[in-house]
């Protein structure tokens, strides 16, 4: 993704969430109805502000994007966009060139995360601690099994650190 | 103050003070020299290790991560020119060469004593000038303290990233998160979604959220990447003599580190290579820089530790965070009750005093870690990131889930930390929108305030002196870089049309 690609679609975001706080989220969620007793300022003024500001960043955002674009055009400078021919692989290979890259690694954590919070008030900490390193470790095919024995007493020794010396409750 | 003095060390030189700032030292280091891997992260995996604590020791812990985090970036910088944190990046570029040279022991040994050095003039410097703003803040009224809100947050907003638009309106979407909660000044509830959100969005799971999980999802690129081949480890260090005559380099470039960490939005990288290109163009051979010359390594490393205790200089006084570091160093003081600012240096002269002068404390125990252990740091990079990722995401979800026994807070933090990653894809900085959401409570309050105070009029923030300089310096911040472009603009198509006449 180029530059102008990214300000076009921070700017378009900005422009809709702002218009949605103030179409929606301010009137429906912000309760006004003992704020009359202080009669200068509202419990929607400072958000109505930041909302507005939104939109004006994202249509200034959308503005620079185009001209810039525009500039890259007239000037010949745009990066011409090579149209390689997608390469076409077995689904064998494509998902073993998958499993190497950068974007299966990033997929990989995020679903380990969400998939700690899934366990954790299910099955306690100590089990969701294992089980999402364990999955992790195995989806990065760690071979070394001292990994795996590091990363259980990591989660033991946090929930002792944890429970025991901070007293935290631990779930 | 003689009395004070002694008081101060009395509660600073416990064994629980010093076991903690030793351990946030090592744990900082450690996490500093791991590349991709920074001080904020650091700080905010650790800060939930305090809530069990009281606040002196839980905020020496966490400030022996900051400026070790911030040294520690410079082992990785010298020994596989992969700087741990983006503000030893300077430091590589010197630091490197000299290691190829078969020199990394003298180059190790120099970016120590500069980190310490800098860290200590800091230090000092927060001492002395600290209580002299705190005192004249105690004038501050709410219309003051609006403006000064402002200008943070606008001075962040324009400063951090590339895109200044992009960086106001990481600003604003902080400030919207802020408002979630009651409100503060008529306690009606906003945001709330039927949720177990009328406290608010609390700070940690937020910060956790959008700097640690971000970052560890941004590591995960790394996991089947090759680390670099780490240069011979030599243990010859920089002799003392050959070290002091560098002095001039040393004390100009804390100055500019503590400079550049005074002020909000700055930060160590900037400090480092402000100081870089200043011992670049002061030295009379400039040739070598980049080539090994231990100046440039010095410059680096004491500017950037140099920030470190200049950026409590307005978190202390104003009670304003000037970076991500210190919004959640806000976050840890809050956590224990306390509210920084310039009430709590006069009201509470000897908790504060002791935070500070841990801070030169803890850059002498630096000294020391960093002399004893530097081969243990060294090593870490060796540590596999397929490893290092289950440890992390451990200790965010439990970090997270610990400052309010909540589990509530975990699903926040993975939250922010999703939208932060991709707010990263876009470029968006992540910096404004902590700083707004740590400073939108105290710029609506007082904002209110003072519209309330005048009876409805905004005229208040632009009839006072302090409001008013503050008001123009942030309008200014806005402005400046929009006309630093055209400018250039214009310039490029004059030269265009020069060169086209010519031909």
């Amino acid at each position: 993704m180029n530059k102008i690609t990214k300000d076009k679609i921070t700017g378009l975001a900005s422009l809709i969430f702002g218009l949605s706080m103030l179409w929606y989220f301010i009137p429906n969620w912000v309760v006004m109805k003992t704020a009359k007793i202080n009669n200068h300022t509202f419990p929607d003024t400072f958000p109505k502000i930041a909302s507005y500001m939104l939109v004006i960043l994202g249509v200034v955002l959308l503005i620079q994007a185009f001209y810039n674009e525009a500039k890259e055009k007239r000037s010949g400078t745009a990066a011409a966009e090579t149209k390689e021919k997608a390469e076409k692989l077995p689904f064998r290979e494509a998902f073993r060139r998958f499993r190497s890259s950068e974007a299966y690694c990033v997929i990989v954590t995020a679903l380990a995360v969400l998939l700690f919070n899934f366990l954790l008030s299910r099955v306690g900490y100590i089990w969701t601690g294992c089980i999402c390193s364990v999955l992790l470790l195995i989806a990065f095919r760690s071979k070394k099994w001292y990994h795996y024995v590091i990363v259980i007493a990591f989660t033991f020794f946090l929930y002792f650190l944890f429970s025991r010396i901070l007293l935290v409750k631990m779930p | 103050m003689l009395q004070m003095l002694g008081a101060v060390a009395a509660s600073l030189f416990t064994w629980q003070n010093l076991l903690f700032m030793n351990l946030g030292l090592f744990a900082g280091i450690i996490i500093g020299a791991l590349p991709g891997l920074t001080a904020t992260l650091g700080v905010a995996l650790l800060m939930p290790m305090t809530f069990g604590m009281s606040m002196v020791p839980g905020i020496v812990l966490l400030l022996g991560v900051y400026c070790g985090g911030i040294y520690g970036g410079s082992i990785t910088a010298i020994l596989i020119k992969t700087p741990g944190t983006p503000a030893s990046a300077a430091t590589a570029l010197d630091g490197y060469p000299l290691a190829q040279q078969g020199r990394s022991g003298y180059a190790l040994d120099a970016a120590l004593k500069a980190s310490t050095f800098g860290g200590i003039f800091s230090a000092l410097v927060l001492i002395f000038v600290a209580p002299q703003i705190a005192r004249f803040a105690l004038s501050f009224s709410a219309v003051e303290y609006f403006a000064l809100s402002l200008f943070g947050l606008t001075i962040i907003s324009s400063i951090s990233g590339k895109n200044q638009v992009k960086g106001l309106i990481s600003g604003m979407l902080g400030l919207l998160v802020s408002c979630v909660g009651i409100d503060p000044i008529n306690g009606t509830s906003r945001f709330v979604f039927k949720t177990d959100l009328l406290a608010g969005i609390d700070v940690i799971p937020a910060m956790i959220g959008l700097f640690a999980i971000t970052e560890i999802i941004n590591k995960s690129r790394s996991v089947f990447k090759d680390t670099g081949t780490m240069q011979a480890f030599s243990s010859k260090g920089i002799p003392g003599r050959e070290f002091w005559s560098k002095w001039v380099n040393l004390l100009r470039s804390s100055a500019i580190g503590t400079f550049i960490g005074a002020v909000p939005g700055t930060g160590a990288t900037t400090a480092s290579f402000l100081s870089y290109n200043e011992a670049k163009r002061a030295s009379k051979d400039k040739e070598s820089f980049g080539k090994g010359n231990i100046d440039g390594l010095i410059a680096s490393e004491a500017a950037n530790n140099g920030v470190t205790g200049a950026t409590l200089i307005p978190l202390l006084t104003l009670g304003i965070p000037g970076d991500t570091v210190t919004a959640i160093l806000l976050g840890a003081f809050m956590m224990q009750g306390v509210t920084p600012g310039p009430l709590l240096i006069v009201n509470n002269p000897q908790t504060i005093y002791t935070i500070m002068f841990s801070l030169l404390v803890v850059n002498v125990f630096m000294l020391l870690q960093g002399k004893f252990f530097v081969r243990i740091f060294a090593n870490v990079t060796r540590i596999p990131v397929a490893l290092l990722i289950p440890i992390l995401v451990n200790l965010c979800m439990l970090g997270s889930y610990a400052g309010n026994n909540s589990v509530f807070d975990v699903k926040l933090s993975i939250i922010f930390g999703l939208v932060g990653y991709l707010l990263t894809l876009l470029d968006v900085p992540l910096t404004p929108m902590v700083i707004a959401m740590v400073l939108g409570d105290i710029c609506e309050s007082n904002m209110r305030r003072g519209v309330n105070m005048a009876s409805g009029s905004y005229s208040i923030f632009f009839t006072r002196p302090v409001s008013l300089v503050l008001i123009i310096i942030s309008v200014i911040s806005l402005v400046y870089p929009l006309i630093r472009t055209l400018i250039e603009d214009l310039r490029a198509k004059k030269t265009e049309a020069v060169n086209g006449g010519e031909k």
